[in-house]
Formats: C-alpha cells, sequence, structure tokens
C-alpha cells in the first residue's frame, strides 16, 4: 500500500521534490513491484508471512533511505514512510522491534541527511536534524502503542466475553465450541485429561457434528505455548519469551500417530493447563491464519481453563447445597421424629408398667394419641412441604404457619398470636420449610431461654424478600460468646436460608426480625 | 433417688416423667439447657443427674465436663439419641455412671437408674461393643497424647469456626490459634485444617482411650 501510494503520488505531482525523478519512479516501480509479489506469496501462506517479515522490513527501510537521499525540498514525504515502518513493527512485532526500528531509521535519516547536505550548494542540514527531532516524538508515539498493543492482547476474538459453564454440558465441550466460535475455526479438537487419570477424553468438531472418544497418551511434545502448525509440509511457527517467531518442526511438536488418528493438517495448536487436568486444542480452516493468532492462543487457553473452572466450581457450589439440605432434613427428622418416636417408647414402656399395676391407663392413652396426631400432621405438612410444586401461595403458606403456631402454644404453653399481610402471591416451596423451621425454632428458643408467656408473630411479603417478626415479652436471651445475644439456633437457620435476622429489645419485649429471601439472598 | 432431668425435648421430658412415676425415683427439676442443668446441679443437689447430650446453651458433654471439673460427686447418666466415637470414650474416661441411647428399649432406662443409683455403672449394650471395638482398634496405636487445650481447640476446628471465633471462644489472640493450631498438625501429622476437622473423630477418641 505505501509503495502503491508513493509511486502515483510522485506521478501525479507536477514538482515532485526528489531529485534525479526518473531513478527515484523507477526505484518506486521495482518497490511496488516487489510488494505485490510479496503480497502474492504471503496471501494465504502463514508460514512464509512469518519468514518474509524481515527481510521485507528491511527492504522498506532502504527505500526509505533511498528516498531521503533522493530528496530535494522540504516537503518531501519522509514523515508518512516512517510512520507507516514505525506502525508495521509496532503491528507485527512489538515496542521492542518499534524502538530498534526506530533509532535505525533515525540514524539513516541523518546519515542521508548529511550527504544530501553535503551534495548542495546551500546546506540544508539544520532542516534534517529539526526532522529528526519531529521523528524522535512520533517514535514515542508508536512506541507507546507497540507496548500497549502487546499488553492488550492483540486483535480481539470475535465473542466478547468468555463462554459460560452451561450444567448440563462438558466444560471442555463447551470450551471446544467458544473457541471455535471465537476464532470463526470450521474445525476443532479437545483432548483433556483429568489429572491423575491415564486416559484423555477427546472432543472432535467438524461440519457441525461432535464426536467424543478416548486415547492414551499425550498430542503434544514439550510445548506449553501456542503454535501454527502445517504438518504436510512439516512446518511450525512460535514465539519464544521476547515474542520472536521461532520456526519448528511440526512433526517434533505433534505426534504424527496422533495426528493423522484425528485427521489434523494445518491450524493453531494451544496446549492448556488447569488445577484439575490439561489438555491440547487443535484449532483448523481459521480465516486469514498468521502469527497473530499465536498470541490469541494464550488467550483463548486462559478462557478455557477459566471455563472448567468455573464448571468446577458451581458443581462444587451445587453438591454443597445439596449436603447442606441433606444435613437440614437430618437434623429436622432428629428433631420431630426420632425424639418423638424415643419419647413415644418411653410413654409405652410407662403405660405397659401402669397396666401391670392396674392403674387407669385411658387418660395417658388419650395424651399419647393427641400427641401422636399432633405429630402426624406436622409430619404431613413437612412431607407436603418436599412433594409440593416449587412455589406456594402466600397463603396457603400463612395459613400452615398459623396452624403451627396454635400446635405451638399447646406444646410449650405459651400465647401464641399469628397475624399476615398475604397477597395472592407465589413463593418458593423452600421458604414454607424455612418459615416452619423458624417459627418453631422462634417460639422455643423464646420459651425456654427467654421463659417467655406470649409470642407474637407477623409474617408479611415486600417485593423480594419474606418478613416474620417474632415479639416475645420474656427476659434479654441470655450471652453467647459466639453470637451475642442472638440465639444460636435461629441464626444459623436463618444463615442457611440466605436470610438476615435482627434482634432488639426494648419496653420489656424482644423482637426478632427475620427478612427471608424469595430469590438468591437478602441483602 | 432424687434425680434432675435435662432434656430439651418436651416429649420426652413428659415421656420420662410418666416412666418414672411411682418408682424409687422422684424428678426434682427438669432442666432444657446445659446452663439451666448446671445451676439446678448446684441448687437442687440430686443425686442422679439424667442428662440429653444435645442441647442448648451448653451440650450435655460440656455439662458433664463442668461437674467433673468442679469435682462434683453427683451421678450422671446420659440420654442421647446419637454420640460419636470422641464423645463416647470422653464420657468413659469422664467416668459417666450411666450411658443409655433413646432408640434402645425404653426399659433400659430404669435398668441403668436402678444399677447406677446402687453405685454401679451401666452402659447401653450397643455402646458398649462400640467402645470394645473402639478400644481394639485405636489401643495398639501409638499416637500422641493431647492436652486438654489441644482437644478443645481440635473440638472448635470439628465445628467449622474460623481463627478469629476459636480466639474468641478461647480469650486468646487469633495469632496464638495459629501457633497452636501449627503445633497440633506436626503432632497429629496432618496437613490441612479440613483433614484435622474430618479425623478430629478418631483423633480424639484415640486421646482419651490413652487417658
Amino acid at each position: 500500500m505505501l509503495a502503491t501510494l508513493f509511486f502515483l503520488a510522485i506521478w501525479l505531482d507536477a514538482d515532485p521534490p526528489f531529485e534525479r525523478e526518473s531513478d527515484v519512479a523507477l526505484l518506486l516501480a521495482g518497490y511496488v513491484v516487489f510488494a505485490l509479489a510479496l503480497v502474492a506469496a504471503t496471501w494465504k501462506n502463514w508460514w512464509l508471512d512469518a519468514r518474509l517479515a524481515g527481510p521485507a522490513h528491511a527492504v522498506d527501510i532502504l527505500v526509505f533511505t533511498a528516498l531521503i537521499a533522493f530528496t530535494a525540498g522540504y516537503d518531501s514525504p519522509y514523515f508518512t514512510f516512517f510512520t507507516f515502518l514505525l506502525l508495521a513493527a509496532a503491528i507485527r512485532w512489538g515496542w521492542r522491534a518499534t524502538i530498534l526500528t526506530a533509532i535505525l531509521l533515525m540514524a539513516l535519516y541523518l546519515m542521508a541527511g548529511m550527504i544530501v547536505s553535503a551534495t548542495r550548494p546551500v546546506p540544508t542540514l539544520h532542516d534534517f536534524v529539526d526532522r529528526t527531532g519531529h521523528l524522535m516524538i512520533l517514535s514515542f508515539v508508536l512506541i507507546w502503542f507497540g507496548v500497549n498493543r502487546w499488553g492488550a492482547g492483540t486483535f480481539a476474538r470475535e465473542a466478547g466475553s468468555p463462554a459460560e459453564p452451561l450444567l448440563n454440558e462438558s466444560p471442555v465441550e463447551t470450551g471446544l465450541r467458544a473457541a471455535m466460535h471465537g476464532l470463526s475455526a470450521s474445525s476443532g479438537v479437545l483432548i483433556w485429561r483429568e489429572r491423575d487419570e491415564n486416559h484423555a477424553d477427546v472432543f472432535i468438531a467438524r461440519g457441525g457434528e461432535l464426536v467424543t472418544s478416548r486415547m492414551n497418551g499425550a498430542a503434544l511434545g514439550p510445548v506449553s505455548t501456542p503454535f501454527l502448525y502445517d504438518l504436510q509440509n512439516d512446518r511450525a511457527l512460535t514465539r519464544d519469551e521476547l515474542r520472536n517467531v521461532r520456526a519448528l518442526s511440526a512433526n517434533d511438536l505433534i505426534q504424527p500417530k496422533v495426528a493423522s488418528e484425528l485427521q489434523l493438517s494445518e491450524g493453531l495448536a494451544i496446549p492448556i493447563k488447569a488445577g484439575s487436568g490439561e489438555g491440547e486444542l487443535f484449532l483448523e480452516d481459521l480465516p486469514n491464519l498468521s502469527t497473530d493468532h499465536i498470541e490469541v492462543g494464550n488467550s483463548v487457553a486462559l478462557d478455557i481453563v477459566g471455563l472448567i473452572e468455573r464448571h468446577a466450581l458451581i458443581i462444587a457450589i451445587e453438591e454443597s447445597a445439596e449436603a447442606r439440605s441433606r444435613l437440614t432434613l437430618a437434623r429436622d427428622l432428629h428433631d420431630s421424629v426420632v425424639q418423638f418416636l424415643a419419647g413415644a417408647a418411653f410413654r409405652i414402656e410407662a403405660l405397659k408398667r401402669d397396666l401391670s399395676a392396674g392403674r387407669d391407663l385411658e387418660p395417658d392413652l388419650n395424651h399419647l394419641k393427641q400427641l401422636m396426631l399432633q405429630e402426624q400432621g406436622e409430619l404431613r405438612s413437612f412431607i407436603a412441604a418436599l412433594r409440593s410444586a416449587p412455589q406456594i401461595g402466600l397463603e396457603a403458606l400463612a395459613e400452615d404457619l398459623r396452624t403451627l403456631a396454635s400446635r405451638l402454644a399447646q406444646q410449650w404453653d405459651v400465647f401464641c398470636d399469628f397475624s399476615a399481610e398475604t397477597s395472592n402471591m407465589m413463593v418458593p416451596t423452600r421458604l414454607q420449610l424455612d418459615t416452619q423451621h423458624l417459627v418453631r425454632e422462634a417460639v422455643a428458643n423464646a420459651v425456654r431461654h427467654a421463659g417467655a408467656k406470649s409470642v407474637t408473630i407477623k409474617l408479611r411479603a415486600e417485593a423480594d424478600k419474606l418478613r416474620l417478626d417474632f415479639i416475645n415479652d420474656g427476659s434479654r436471651y441470655p450471652n453467647s460468646p459466639l453470637t451475642g445475644e442472638m440465639p444460636r439456633s435461629l441464626s444459623e437457620r436463618v444463615k442457611l436460608a440466605g436470610g438476615v435476622l435482627e434482634l432488639s429489645r426494648g419496653m420489656g419485649v424482644t423482637r426478632i426480625a427475620i427478612s427471608l429471601p424469595i430469590s438468591g439472598r437478602v441483602n | 433417688m432424687r434425680i434432675l432431668l435435662a432434656d430439651d425435648h418436651p416429649m420426652i421430658s413428659t415421656a420420662i416423667e410418666a416412666l418414672l412415676r411411682d418408682t424409687q425415683f422422684e424428678i426434682v427439676g427438669m432442666a432444657t439447657t446445659g446452663e439451666q442443668a448446671v445451676e439446678k446441679v448446684e441448687k437442687l443437689q440430686p443425686d442422679i443427674l439424667l442428662l440429653d447430650l444435645q442441647m442448648p446453651g451448653g451440650t450435655g458433654m460440656d455439662v458433664l465436663r463442668r461437674m467433673r471439673s468442679s469435682g462434683s460427686k453427683i451421678r450422671v447418666v446420659l440420654l442421647t439419641a446419637a454420640i460419636d466415637d470422641a464423645s463416647l470414650m470422653e464420657a468413659k474416661a469422664l467416668r459417666a455412671q450411666g450411658m443409655v441411647l433413646k432408640n434402645s428399649d425404653p426399659a433400659y432406662l430404669l435398668e441403668c437408674l436402678e444399677r447406677v443409683s446402687r453405685g454401679g455403672r451401666w452402659v447401653d449394650p450397643e455402646l458398649a461393643d462400640r467402645s470394645k471395638e473402639l478400644e481394639e482398634t485405636l489401643g495398639d496405636r501409638e499416637g500422641p497424647s493431647l492436652s486438654p487445650r489441644e482437644r478443645q481447640l481440635i473440638n472448635l476446628v470439628r465445628k467449622g469456626l474460623r481463627n478469629r471465633e476459636i480466639a474468641d471462644q478461647l480469650g486468646v489472640t487469633e495469632g496464638t490459634i495459629k501457633v497452636y493450631l501449627h503445633a497440633v498438625f506436626e503432632k497429629l501429622g496432618v496437613n490441612s485444617r479440613t483433614e484435622l476437622a474430618i479425623r478430629a473423630d478418631e483423633f480424639l477418641a484415640e486421646s482419651f482411650l490413652r487417658n
């Protein structure tokens, strides 16, 4: 592009700023031909593109120097040429090559200037010195551009943000699809080996189909950075720590047997290492494959590692939630059913002894029957909540709590007043279980720890939370070193439900305000 | 025989009250928390403390420890739905006179109370078998002995408490807890807090066996 523009500028300019114009035109024509030949040779060949980049840059510099040497006026277009050369270095190699190119160009510019000045009747060296100052300022700008360009991580992938893990799909499969989509690759292979496993899972995506298989051993040799490969011509390119392009043998990097089994030919190979395992990604049929893809490969590897780790984290969170649910269920069964049955067994033993002693069993039997019916009712509503649909009406939930409050009043010999501000709102079923546990716990705590004679329970729904207020007329709760005045069992239940508990005391009563999230967590 | 019943579940309390009616045992008081149990023992001076392990405001084991450390001669019968290995071995080491499982034959409770009231000991057959098995399994091991403070620390780690919370409970600084924990890790040959929490029951049971 630079060669063509220059050639056109000189050709169209009525008074070109060069001496020996025919020589300049010839030089530029040759330069245009050279550039066109280069474009033709490297158009679809990343190998030649990388290998010829250095020589082409050297030719650009030589042409620049020659044009300066031929310059004849104050308006020679050196500035544009200089900018193009530094930009090329910054884009292709980064800030180190930009600095070297800038120093070399400025030195050549001054040398050419001295030669031109010496051959002119009027000395013009001061013009060249002034212009070198301009070039220096421009160099700083472009070096800064080179630094930031590499820091930002080369050209962007198509997808802006990394893919989110799907729980019903392997994160490796999601990673492969995301990488292919991000780089517009038509085919891809991802080999993944879990830590301490001998075999590897292989995901092959070709022609819109995904095939999975297993293999032993690794596909890549000892290589830790992404590289471009062309197995047919045994070519590979990677970048070293200083980002210099290094040519290698593709057959040394990729096991030929595995390459043949996986039908690999030409593309980008990316080694991946995560805490849970390691793998190798091969992306093929990429449009405009070039050495820039090597840098992108590092980002793709990080994206896949992030995806696998996020997936593992989500699974761990789900398992932890399941474990918590199991523990809560076990605790509820222990606190209600097991204790009740143990108590019932003791009562029956007592009745047996009373029978032997010839006592009247009826009052005790009636009491036991009453207790069993109450327990059965609680157990049924507990099971119903476990079985029911994911959502329950707020009115039904309030009705259950009202019945529970009246049972608790009998059980603990305390006055329990329940009131609710309901609507036709639906809430998750888990809230039915949570609120039942909390009401049981709060009433028991008020009686046991505060010696309350009356407990008022109020339920109301707000936009995104359910609010339960307990007001009791007991004494202060005893201080615990861990939770202060907060009743520990109640705090734990609220925490498990993702809610917030506030305790306040005044006018001889204790108020416990609990907010439970209808979805998510209360802030 | 005067009995103090400490159990937070009303169904159990009323059932035991009915069971002991017209026997030589008289329930002189009831407690629903660990703290209440300690207070009422001092106040009522019962002959036997019938103690549930899972109670709010101090567990049954906390009450038993306090009884023994204060030199109280009260006879203690543990009545529990479940007991872990470490607590079982600790209860034996603290000379609990009786241990009854709530899911065993209810007649065992009366049998146990009668034996204890005569100055003897009575352990639920299921717990006796478990205890014997533990002694056989852990008895031959040559593990390090643990101080009471170290046991306390392991117990708190097992409960999932953070260093700050443990420090608050033990009345020391967080730095001291880190030093203690490091020493415990070294002594028991564990590599992490998680490993210590998982194997706490085994370490504690073994250390009580050695006492």
